[in-house]
This record gives C-alpha cells, structure tokens and sequence, in this order.
C-alpha cells in the first residue's frame, strides 16, 4: 500500500514539474516588452471567429462571415470604399453608355491567379454568369440581360434597364473565379484559387483556415505573411485567448469585457460603426398595428439614449433614420422624431387600442435587453406587451409570415438605399418585408431610383420613402450596431470593413 | 458469448432506427424551412419554394422519414445544408479530435478517481479521505463551462504556463482534457469510495481478514475485483458521454468535435446533419455499452458463467 502511495505522489510531483517547468521558462516574454520583438517582426497573425465556416461557394451570398474570409482571396471587378466610391480592383476602369444600360470594364492585364494562370474577360464572364445562375445574386442580377467579352482585357455587361443598384451589387460582390480551375473538378472551390493578396493553404472544419500571402499578387507585397482564421465560438473564451496572447484578434467582445480590454495598454478596442440598422418592426396589416395613431404613440415612446446606456453598455450608434447617413441616397430631410412621452400620450388616447396584449417576440438573447426597457416604456402608455423569445428560424419565418405583431431587428444591408426595396415595397412580401407594408407611393419610389444613375434624382426619391416612413411610423429606427473588435496593440489596422471585419490585407505589425 | 454478442448487436437495428424517428420527428416539427436556410432570408420566394420543392419539404412526415431510412440503408445519409457536403464526411472530419479528447479524459479521470477513491475508502474518516471527497463534491457540482473558462483564465491568461486554445502541442490538450476528466474522476472517486466501502465490510473480506491474509493483498486480491463492477459501468457511460461531445469545453477550447457540430447543426436546422450526427452517437453509446457488458463476463465470473451455460444448453 505505502508503495503505491508513493507511486501515486511520485507521479504527482513529476506532474506539477512539468507545468513548472513551463512556469519558469515563460515569465520573461510577457513581462518584458522588448522581449517580444526579437530582432525580427512578426509577420503571422491569428484571427479569431465566433462563427464557424461553412462554404467556400463563391457564390453563396447569404453568411456575412463567408464573405469576409473570402475577400481574403478574392477580388471583385470593383472595391467600395468607406466613403462609397468605387476604386479599381480587378477592372482598371469602366464605362457606363449613355443609356445608362451597358456597363463596359477594362481589366488590368496581367493580373495572376494563385496557380499562375492570367486572367482574361472570359473568367470575369464566366464569374458573372455563375452569378446570374445562383439563387444568392438573384435579385443583384435580375436585370443583367448580356455578359460579352470584346477582347481578352474588356467585358461588357448589358442591363434591360437602367440599375443603379448594379455597380454596388454585382461589381463589388461577385467574386472573379478561373474558369478553367473551376471547370476542372466539381470540388475545386473547396481549395478556393483567386487573384486575392492571401492563397489558400488548408481548412480544417471547425477549427481553422490558414491563408498565406501571394507573391505575385498584382497590388505588390503585404506586411503579413501567413494568416490564421481561427474558430472560436465561446466568446469569453476567446477574450482570454487574445489575453493569453494565442490570437491576435477577436471580433466578438462581450459587452462587459470592452472596458476591461480598455483599460489595458496591451489591447486596442475600434469602435467600429456598421451597416446594421436595428429597428422596431411591426406587423402594419393587424390591429392595433393598423392604426397610425398607435404607431405614432410607438414612435415617440422610444428612448434610445435610455437603451443605448442601459441594454448596449453604451456601445451602439442612436438612429433617428432607417439608412445610414453613409447610404446612397441619404439626404437627412426626413428624419424620425425624438422621444417624447407627452406626445406619445396624446397619441395613445387618439387611437382605438383596446388594452390588449401584445406579444413581442425576439430571435435571441442579443435583443432581450432592449425589449425589456422598451416592454416598461410602452407600460407607461398603458400598453401591455408580452415578451416572448422563439427559436431563430421559427422568429424570421414568422415574421416573413406575418404571423406575428411586435419584434425588433437588425438588418445589415450594402450602402445603397436600393436594397432597402426588399424591407418597404410590396414584392418583398414574404421574403424580407416584415413590416408587410404595401404602398403603391413607396413601390414607385424605389423603381424610379433604381432606374436613373442621377445621384439627385435618386435622392428625391429615396426622400419620398424616408417622409412616408416617418410619417406613418412604419418602423422605428433606434440604433446601428458598432462592432468592437479587440486586438493586440502592436497590431496596426487601417481599414475596417463596413461589417466591422478586418482584410488581412490591411493589417501590419508595429 | 459470440451469440449473445451478435443478438447484442442485433438489438441495436432497432434502437438506431428508433432514435433516428424521435429525432427527425422532433426537428422535422420545428419552424423554418431548408431552402431559407440554404438560400439566406433575402433570397427570391420563387428560387426558396423550388429549393424547398426539390428537397421534398412539403410532403408529409412519413413520406420524408420513409425516404430518408431507405437511402440510409444504402448508406446514403444525405447532403448538410450548411456545407452542401455528405453529412458523414464533417462527422468524421471531427470525430478524431473528439476520441483524442475524451480518451485522455477518460484515463486521467480513471488515473485520477480510481486510487484516491480507494485511499479514501481504506482510511475512512481520515484527513485524506476527508480532502479527498470534499475536493470529489466541489468537481462534481461544478459547471464544466465554469471549470474551463476559469482554468483558462488561470492558467493561461494569469500564469501564462499553458496555451489557451488551439491543438499545435501536447500543451494545448492539458486545460481541456482535464477540465473534461476533473467531473468524472470525481464520479469516480465517490463511486469507489463507496463501492470499497461495501465490500469491505462482506463476509469474505472479515474471513480473509481472519485468517491472516496481509491488508495489501486484501485490497488487491479480494475488495478491488469485486468492487470494480460498478466503476466500469461508470466509466463506459462516461466515455460514452464524452465521445458524444462535450459542447461546452468543445466550444471553449475551440477544439470543435462532433458536439460543436450537433449544436450548430440544430441551430441552423440543418436536418440531415443532425440526424445522422445523433444517430452516430447513439451508435458509439450502444457500442461503448456492449464492450462494458463483455468486460463483465471478464472480470465477473458470475457473469461469465451465465453465457457459458446458456450456450451449452
């Protein structure tokens, strides 16, 4: 018995000197800040992702997370700016007829794919008309009538009318594949070969993708070599490991972990605004939902510095319009009224509410916070709402429906108020219209500025949408999501993406 | 032992085809439809209906539970509609990582739970029996979550001395295997510790005692093998369950096994990824269960002799 006893500490002890060992030979690195830098910079950076990665379909449009990694090894014809100019990428330049209908771009010659072949127009037309074949860019590519290559350097693209939405929609979304690669085998995408800065060098299932840089990339050579995305789902945990110092960067803070990575000089935290609108959405086509007054009650009833403060931990943008003042077609003339609970009052008792229950349904645990001060500001009104959390499918296919009366969303859109026709006119019933609202004013208004490439003319009309908005409170506008990626302070980001994501392009170690 | 092996086998047809229905009866209820879920929210109502049309999500449930057993008697267990790829493909892709995980887990939990559960049960109501079952009840009561993230923030945010995620060394699998194995080494402990303390108060281990056989020969000869039962029986229901995946330390240690996998398949209501992920797992259980039972028959040969007569009869 003693002697297995002995055993048992024996291989205790040899235990704890093991973890001592690496106790002792680490100290050094994480104190002293010189010790970091040995001479060499460090060229390698871990990202760190909540979501896993799914598809490396080229064309699958719908996961935000997709889409970001493969602009890591894609490139579109064009590249949208913050400022929402559209710079080169693929196409040197381009050419609008002046019709407005053809869409000529001249490509830059030589430009090299990652297993060396060159591009040519027929891939950029090869790329397109995949686009125009998938379910993803089916409303992007609707009206693309004609993809023509004139030479090997220029395509055309030939639309049946007028879309101002196109150059935002199609050029800057749809990756430029190789033909010929993709051609070779039905998988070839899941070894993804583009014309971006990173080529791909293995994707293991939800752990990570590892990307390393291109050296014939035609935009010259990039500061970080080798990249790492990482899958991380618990997003506490992945704080710690970018405290612990094995990754680099996380995109997904908790809230209540900003201020404490604020506060150490090691992490940097961007605020980071997007293009995530959260609003108030309600089913206008049922009662008390049909009556403005009681809308308007709604809208007045909405304290976003309250929610701001108190659900965001004051991390969120206040809203006061549906679009972004980054938006094409954001004027500012009509923007939504502030809160006021005297006027709100006054609507309450102009409107034919019963005192019925409402249910207000949320998708997830993101949007109890805010329901919850919202569910005690509409008490005050003598409104009785009921908060109830369903399964996110469940929470979208309802709402699509219309098989339901209160919810709030979050909706991330490109910067064109184009692509809020989906959201407010009549054809996007049952798909992404939640608010079911059908109005021969509205519908007219987003045709005519999707069909003229006159920033003003669009302008008078995304102004029509934004006044009918208002004024029907058909929504109610609280705040837009800013993302907090934290990362090591070393790391230098110039540019964050309007999703709050970062190329790894655009990284570089101090 | 070969016969009661094959029908043991044999049991498991229906248990697998039984677990298959609850499953895709439950999530085949739930709302959402599969061409949304392929296609994005956004996506034209027409190209979601035709999806939805193609993949036979408007029959009935018999009709779609029907076709989907007759394809995976053949084998064919369906393409996820997350990654478009044969669902086996991701289970088995993640599987190892899984095994590797709940294999060490499993023999620190044994390494660790086993003797102290013993000394505990020998020196009953000493101070190391004492330490020792207050340290099993504080493991035991624990959330795992709470277990990993709080050594991750120890040992590799504080202290520095292991890495915090990722499986590049040897070092990576030390946080999560024991913050899988500390639980069940604390079953195990509590559940040796009593099961010594039983046998130790049988007849046969006073008459051993009586006649003069030495204590350590006691312990390993007559109280150990006969208390052992109940701990295998433990053990395999744990490995079970930690092959089945443990989510939490899965998710926190961004080692995503098959548990990782079943979750964000239920959450995104990828139906065929779900099932046959469950299924797998109920397979691996089954089997986990069977190799228990014939380690019975060799440690027991109480067991054992109830097979050898049954065949000879």
């Amino acid at each position: 018995m003693k002697k297995s006893l002995a055993l048992i500490l024996a291989v205790l002890l040899a235990f704890s000197m093991l973890t001592g060992c690496g106790s002792t030979s680490e100290p050094g690195g994480n104190d002293d800040p010189g010790a970091q830098s040995d001479g060499e910079t460090k060229d390698s950076v871990i990202i760190g992702l909540s979501g896993e990665i799914s598809t490396f379909d080229p064309w699958d449009n719908a996961v935000l997370i997709t889409r970001y990694l493969r602009s890591n090894y894609y490139e579109y014809l064009l590249y949208a700016n913050e400022q929402g100019e559209f710079e080169p990428m693929i196409a040197e330049s381009y050419d609008i007829s002046e019709d407005g209908t053809t869409y000529t771009f001249h490509l830059y010659e030589g430009i090299l794919f990652h297993n060396g072949d060159e591009l040519t127009a027929e891939d950029v037309v090869f790329s397109l008309e995949k686009a125009c074949e998938s379910a993803g860019f089916a409303n992007e590519t609707a009206s693309i009538v004609g993809i023509e290559a004139t030479d090997d350097y220029t395509v055309e693209v030939t639309l049946s009318e007028v879309n101002a939405y196109f150059l935002l929609g199609v050029a800057t979304r749809v990756c430029i594949v190789n033909k010929e690669y993709s051609e070779s085998g039905e998988n070839s995408y899941e070894t993804p070969v583009g014309t971006g800065p990173y080529k791909f060098v293995s994707f293991t299932s939800g752990y990570n993708l590892v990307l390393e840089a291109f050296d014939q990339w035609h935009g010259g050579d990039v500061p970080i070599r080798n990249v790492e995305f990482r899958v991380l789902s618990d997003a506490s945990a992945a704080v710690m490991s970018l405290e612990a110092g094995d990754i680099d960067i996380t995109y997904t803070v908790p809230s209540i972990s900003v201020a404490e990575l604020q506060e150490n000089p090691d992490f940097t935290v961007s605020m980071v605004p997007t293009q995530g609108s959260a609003y108030l959405v309600y089913n206008t086509t049922v009662a008390p939902f049909d009556d403005i007054n009681f809308r308007k009650a709604l809208q007045y009833a909405v304290d976003r510095d309250q929610i701001i403060t108190s659900a965001l931990d004051g991390i969120g943008t206040r809203s006061v319009s549906v679009w972004g003042s980054n938006t094409i077609g954001y004027t500012g003339n009509y923007l939504f009224p502030e809160y006021d609970m005297d006027k709100a009052r006054e609507y309450i008792e102009a409107s034919d509410y019963d005192g019925s229950t409402i249910t207000f349904i949320i998708g997830n645990d993101t949007y109890r916070r805010t329901a919850v001060i919202l569910q005690s500001a509409f008490a005050e009104l003598g409104i009785n709402v009921n908060i109830e959390q369903v399964e996110s499918n469940a929470w979208i296919t309802d709402m699509k429906n219309g098989n339901y009366q209160m919810s709030l969303v979050i909706h991330t859109v490109e910067p064109d108020c184009d692509n809020w026709s989906t959201r407010f006119a009549t054809a996007g019933i049952g798909v992404s219209n939640m608010s079911h609202l059908s109005d021969p004013v509205v519908d007219a208004a987003f045709d005519a500025g999707r069909a003229t490439n006159n920033l003003e003319e669009r302008c008078e009309q995304y102004d029509i949408v934004a006044q009918y908005l208002v004024d029907n409170a058909i929504v109610v506008p609280i705040y837009y999501r800013t993302m907090t990626p934290a990362y090591s302070s070393d790391l230098e980001i110039s540019v964050f993406e309007n999703t709050g994501y970062a190329k790894a392009v655009n990284m570089s170690w101090k | 032992m070969i016969r009661y092996i094959v029908k043991r086998i044999l049991l498991m047809i229906p248990v697998l085809i039984g677990v298959s229905f609850i499953v895709f009866t439950i999530i085949s209820l739930t709302p959402g439809d599969p061409g949304t879920i392929i296609l994005g929210t956004d996506a034209p109502l027409e190209e979601i209906e035709a999806l939805n049309e193609e993949l036979g999500y408007y029959d009935p449930l018999p009709v779609k539970y029907g076709r989907w057993l007759l394809s995976a008697v053949t084998g064919d267990f369906g393409e996820s509609y997350r990654t478009g790829k044969p669902v086996f493909d991701e289970i088995f892709a993640r599987f190892p990582n899984t095994l590797k995980l709940a294999t060490i887990a499993i023999i620190l939990s044994i390494i660790i739970g086993v003797p102290i559960g013993i000394i505990s049960a020998v020196k009953q109501y000493s101070p190391l029996d004492y330490a020792g079952t207050v340290t099993a009840l504080f493991f035991a009561s624990v959330p795992q979550f709470w277990l990993g993230l709080m050594s991750l923030l120890i040992f590799a945010v504080e202290l520095k001395v292991l890495p915090s995620t990722g499986n590049a060394t040897w070092k990576h699998y030390i946080l999560p295997t024991l913050a899988m194995a500390l639980p069940c080494a604390a079953k195990n402990l509590r559940l040796t510790r009593s099961t010594m303390l039983e046998v130790i108060r049988t007849d046969y281990v006073r008459t051993a005692r009586a006649k003069g056989v030495s204590r350590k020969s006691i312990i390993w000869k007559h109280e150990l093998p006969n208390a052992l039962m109940p701990i295998i029986t433990n053990i395999g229901i744990n490995f079970g369950t930690l092959l089945g995946g443990t989510v939490v330390i899965e998710s926190v240690f961004g080692m995503q096994g098959v548990g990782t996998l079943t979750m964000t398949s239920i959450r995104q209501k990828d139906i065929p990824q779900v099932v046959a992920s469950i299924v797998f797992l109920a397979l691996i259980y089954s089997v986990m269960m069977l190799i228990v039972d014939i380690a019975y028959a060799y440690i027991d040969p109480r067991v054992k002799s109830k097979y050898v007569k049954g065949a000879s009869r």
